[in-house]
């Protein structure tokens, strides 16, 4: 009891004392394994400029009809710059490997 | 014999939590789609979607309490960079646009305003996308992307009001402090009608649960739009604008939009021909306990309970079904925190024979909103309120 009382009371004092400015501490480091296969490191390269490579593993399969709408997607809207010949690539690997 | 018997329910029990640990609840996930809880900064672990920009889901038993403490609160962020860090002595509210004039507002200026403060469910669009079939791109949530909080902050009305709102304003944008890795990626900026706008009840809060908000959960101030998904609650604000036309950047269309139909829904694999803004949120309950999968003793009383919500409206009855929907009985309601809050209710249940029961609960709200038996599919996974159903074994 006497130790959780003092917790808060620590845990009070640090929110009073940093209300002004707040600085975060670095998120946790998260490493996302994708599965072995033709093409990965243009997926690692490409797909992880404005995304972790998490919004990959986190989607259910999908066929490649589906991939290709997600990959054109982020071109088109999103201005990723991958050229035809990757997207090719990129669509290949993940319809075979994440695919339905 | 009765030893036995309580070490069997013990390790039961134990397995249970275990399972929510690590998967978020009984979520029907493929082998591939197993999730790993992580802490981030002011944060207590939470089951990781993605780390860039981050996105967490909050573990379903900490539902069980009425108010969900802010350091196990979801977090979705669309675009990245996230504000890691702020400083109030330079962090300013631009409030401008179809106005008489433009302001910069400190959170000192904010705070002189008068406070409102209420309960209300926060929910993200996609929350309990992983559950439609066929299955949806996106944000992969179980149904932790919710919470239920306690926000204290100003109108957004009586800040609207010290700028001035000149006729002929038709919308407000907001945006806060994300940005983006490149110029071609749409900044999350969102809009309300005016109308929406300058209800009583929208507010810009500095405050969950008496407390400043979690930077990854909006600091130093995030818009409330209670009863509305919270695609609209933008984080860290930064600026607010006074427009005289619908605002039609990315995050409101084509993003965020829901058929324009009265079930939000359309047969599953097709295309909408005409969508709307998504709005207000739908009703739904929750079944907390038991868990999926628990196995209780013939003769013993049972308790069966959860929470339920609607956009705005308060819930009128939870009817709860051991049968698998053949039979309902009424559920026991909670305290009522108001019509933006979830309420909990519970039902008391005594199996007189062993088997196995499907137990369901159906929440209606005031209105007379309810939940669909049968899922209802729009191609963006929003809207989420099928009826559940959960199986548990009495021997």
């Amino acid at each position: 009891m006497k130790i959780i009382g003092l917790s808060m009371l620590f845990l009070t004092f640090v929110t009073v004392a940093v209300a002004e400015e707040i600085k975060l501490s670095a998120f946790p480091e998260i490493k996302t394994e994708l599965k072995a296969g033709e093409g990965i490191e243009k997926v690692r390269t490409q797909c992880n400029t404005c995304h972790s490579l998490d919004y990959i593993t986190m989607q259910p399969p999908f066929s490649k009809e589906q991939w290709v709408a997600i990959v054109n997607k982020m071109r088109r809207v999103f201005g990723a710059p991958v050229s035809d010949n990757d997207a090719e690539i990129i669509i290949r690997y993940l319809a075979t490997n994440y695919g339905k | 014999m009765n030893l036995k018997g309580l070490s069997r329910r013990t390790f039961l029990k134990t397995a249970g939590i275990l399972a929510i640990a690590s998967f978020g609840g009984p979520l029907k996930l493929l082998a591939s789609e197993k999730r790993r809880l992580v802490a981030f900064p002011e944060k207590k672990q939470l089951i990781l979607l993605t780390s860039r920009p981050p996105n967490l889901e909050t573990p379903l038993h900490y539902f069980k309490e009425l108010i969900t403490p802010e350091d196990v609160l979801f977090v979705r962020w669309h675009v990245y960079p996230v504000p890691t860090s702020v400083d109030l002595n330079l962090w300013r509210l631009r409030v401008g646009g179809n106005t008489e004039k433009e302001i910069l507002l400190s959170m000192e200026d904010i705070k002189k305003l008068e406070k409102v403060t209420y309960t209300a469910v926060i929910q993200c669009s996609g929350n309990g996308r992983s559950f439609f079939e066929p299955r949806v791109p996106g944000g992969q949530w179980g149904n932790g992307a919710m919470g239920n909080c306690t926000w204290g902050g100003v109108r957004l009305r009586d800040v609207l009001n010290l700028a001035g709102i000149k006729p002929g304003s038709v919308e407000v944008t907001f945006d806060g402090l994300d940005s983006v890795v490149m110029p071609s990626v749409p900044d999350y900026i969102k809009s309300l009608p005016i109308d929406k706008a300058l209800e009583d009840d929208v507010i810009l809060a500095y405050e969950i649960n008496g407390k400043p908000l979690p930077v990854l959960n909006g600091f130093p101030l995030r818009l409330i739009v209670p009863g509305w998904y919270a695609t609209y609650w933008v984080k860290s604000l930064t600026e607010i604008k006074v427009i005289d036309k619908a605002y039609e950047g990315f995050w409101m269309k084509p993003a965020y939009r829901i058929p324009d139909n009265p079930c939000g829904c359309v047969p599953p694999g097709t295309s909408p021909k005409k969508t709307v803004p998504i709005n207000r949120m739908t009703t739904r309950s929750l079944i907390l306990e038991p868990e999926e999968g628990t196995v209780i003793k013939t003769g013993r009383y049972t308790r069966i309970s959860g929470i339920a919500f609607s956009g705005g409206y308060s819930i009128r009855d939870v009817i709860v079904s051991v049968d698998g929907g053949r039979t309902w009985h009424q559920a026991e309601l909670g305290k009522d925190f108001g019509r933006y809050s979830w309420i909990q209710w519970s039902y008391v249940w005594r199996p007189e024979k062993p088997g196995v029961y499907a137990i369901m609960a159906k929440a209606t709200n005031s209105i007379g909103e309810s939940q669909p038996f049968e899922s209802l599919w729009n191609p963006s996974g929003y809207l989420w309120n099928k009826i559940e159903k959960i199986e548990i074994t009495v021997k």
